[in-house]
């Protein structure tokens, strides 16, 4: 809260904005947004796609109500269909793939920055640092914005702290007490929302196998051997390292974010683009 | 004993991070100089990881792939051709150096710990490593050299130490990357360090591209008289053997 509200209070925004998907990040970015800076502060929009579900729909508008933030919809499909007609020719008859996801989050983190560029609010990047970690993110697409709340906060983390936060309004906050995320925003499988039926575990391991192996690697600088010594499956920590090696590249272009771990993406760990060493983990 | 050193300069382009890969370039430049009839193969600061590794020096495994690869190279020199110089990130009990280490006969005969750490500009090297103390020569096939890492012979106190401590012939590997008027200014310096000591100096370089980095390469050698004895290509890997006579 104190990080984010400098960040704004002292580069002279008037306000944020962020996407709601009705996922728990952009729950909880929203939340630590009204509690830090007041919900008349806060703008909230929710940008449905076909692949939007019904529930998230109704959880984004929930945490909008009981948050108090100015809510806004602005349906994506239009857009989305434009670009496909306008690539088309150019596609030909490629099969759809990640570009089509990609076009999804990007014309999300367009319509987001027109609002930013509007009305003077800094847009907030809502992605978390197990995402960030694997490059479970699009650059230029919901990795936009001027701040990142939850950058070093890694997803079981996000789940513990929208927990905390239903149950305790933290001091200092200025947003209402009580439950601010929908419980069915808790229980959910979280899902990107990108293509039809799609959750995260279908290209990561679940965030309680996958929190610990990042720990381990970022926090703890293991080494393959020792993380399958206490327990996990080797398969498993060498994808995870190959995908964080292979992101470093999308987290040298994000937004920066408060520290909270003991060892944070940016300054705190410095690592190559360029690195040839992840080929010679085995 | 032979007057004449004969040093092979290879102007590498390490991948950063990719050791066996690295080990494997040294040993065709050295491949090369035996050919050549060289003593001695030069390659740049770090040559083992590429540079900079930045917090991938962090990480045990990494230190051992380096160690492990170094000693590989050195078993190698057992030959009897041509001695090494390769840099490696370097662990002494809890210490970790920015190492240069000579190789030959089979084994690493001497480790130079790389004394001037810079930490300005993109340079980052107190983050990572601990300075060694101020060098003094090697000895290598009967010639002692001055051998430096880099920073080290752009200020003058380590260049001097080298000198008094006997010293025939300053050599530098490094990773000095490009910027604009860079090759004139290391040209200008070492011919000071030449007119200071009275010795010859080597200038050996990295070569290609790391991130946001570019190192330009462009090695050379000056002789005790300050006449450019050779010069590497700049902005693409390169190979000579410079026949240099230490001061004895």
């Amino acid at each position: 809260m104190l990080g984010l509200a400098d960040y704004v209070a002292k580069n002279g925004f008037p306000g944020v904005v962020l996407g709601l998907s009705g996922g728990i990040d952009s729950a909880v970015t929203a939340a630590v947004a009204v509690d830090a800076l007041g919900a008349e502060r806060v703008r909230a929009v929710m940008l449905p796609s076909p692949y939007t579900s019904r529930e998230s729909l109704e959880d984004a508008e929930a945490c909008a109500r009981a948050l108090g933030v100015r809510y806004d919809v602005i349906p994506i499909s239009e857009a989305m269909d434009t670009f496909h007609r306008i690539l088309a020719p150019v596609f030909g008859n490629r099969p759809p793939d990640i570009t089509e996801e990609n076009i999804q989050s990007r014309t999300r983190g367009l319509i987001l920055m027109a609002l930013s560029n509007k009305f003077g609010d800094m847009l907030l990047t809502t992605g978390n640092k197990s995402e960030m970690s694997v490059g479970y993110a699009t650059l230029y697409g919901d990795m936009c914005g001027g701040f990142s709340v939850l950058k070093d906060v890694y997803k079981t983390t996000v789940f513990a702290l929208a927990r905390f936060r239903n149950e305790t309004l933290p001091r200092g906050a200025t947003g209402p007490a009580g439950p601010v995320i929908p419980e069915r925003v808790l229980v959910k499988p979280p899902s990107a929302e990108l293509k039809p039926d799609q959750t995260d575990q279908d290209t990561l391991p679940p965030y309680d196998v996958l929190d610990p192996i990042l720990e381990g690697l970022v926090e703890g600088d293991q080494s393959v051997d020792a993380l399958v010594a206490r327990g996990h499956d080797r398969a498993t920590v060498l994808q995870v390292w190959r995908m964080l090696d292979r992101a470093e590249y999308k987290r040298r272009q994000a937004p920066p974010g408060v520290k909270i771990t003991p060892r944070a993406f940016g300054r705190d760990r410095r690592y190559p683009i360029t690195n040839g060493f992840t080929a010679l983990v085995r | 004993m032979a007057e004449r050193l004969r040093l092979a300069l290879a102007q590498l382009d390490p991948h950063l991070g990719a050791i066996t890969a690295n080990g494997d370039k040294i040993l065709a430049a050295r491949a090369r100089a035996a050919a050549e009839g060289a003593d001695l193969v030069l390659t740049p600061e770090l040559s083992i990881a590429g540079y900079p590794p930045d917090d991938l020096v962090l990480k045990p495994a990494f230190l051992d792939a380096c160690r492990a690869e170094v000693e590989r190279l050195a078993a190698v020199t057992g030959d009897g051709g041509p001695g090494l110089v390769v840099g490696a990130p370097w662990r002494e009990g809890d210490t970790l150096y920015n190492a240069a280490l000579v190789l030959d006969g089979g084994r690493i005969l001497a480790m130079r710990a790389k004394h001037e750490l810079p930490n300005y500009g993109v340079f980052d090297d107190k983050r990572h490593f601990v300075a060694g103390p101020a060098p003094g020569p090697v000895s290598f096939r009967g010639f002692r050299l001055g051998l430096m890492i880099c920073e080290d012979w752009w200020l003058p106190d380590v260049c001097e130490t080298l000198c008094e401590s006997g010293a025939e012939l300053l050599v530098s590997i490094n990773a000095s990357p490009y910027e604009a008027g860079k090759q004139d200014r290391r040209l200008s310096l070492a011919v000071g360090r030449v007119v200071e000591n009275g010795l010859g100096f080597v200038f050996l370089n990295q070569v290609g591209g790391q991130d946001e980095l570019v190192f330009d390469g462009a090695s050379f050698v000056l002789d005790p008289d300050r006449s450019l004895r050779v010069r590497l290509r700049a902005l693409e890997e390169d190979f000579a053997v410079a026949g240099v006579v230490p001061r004895r």
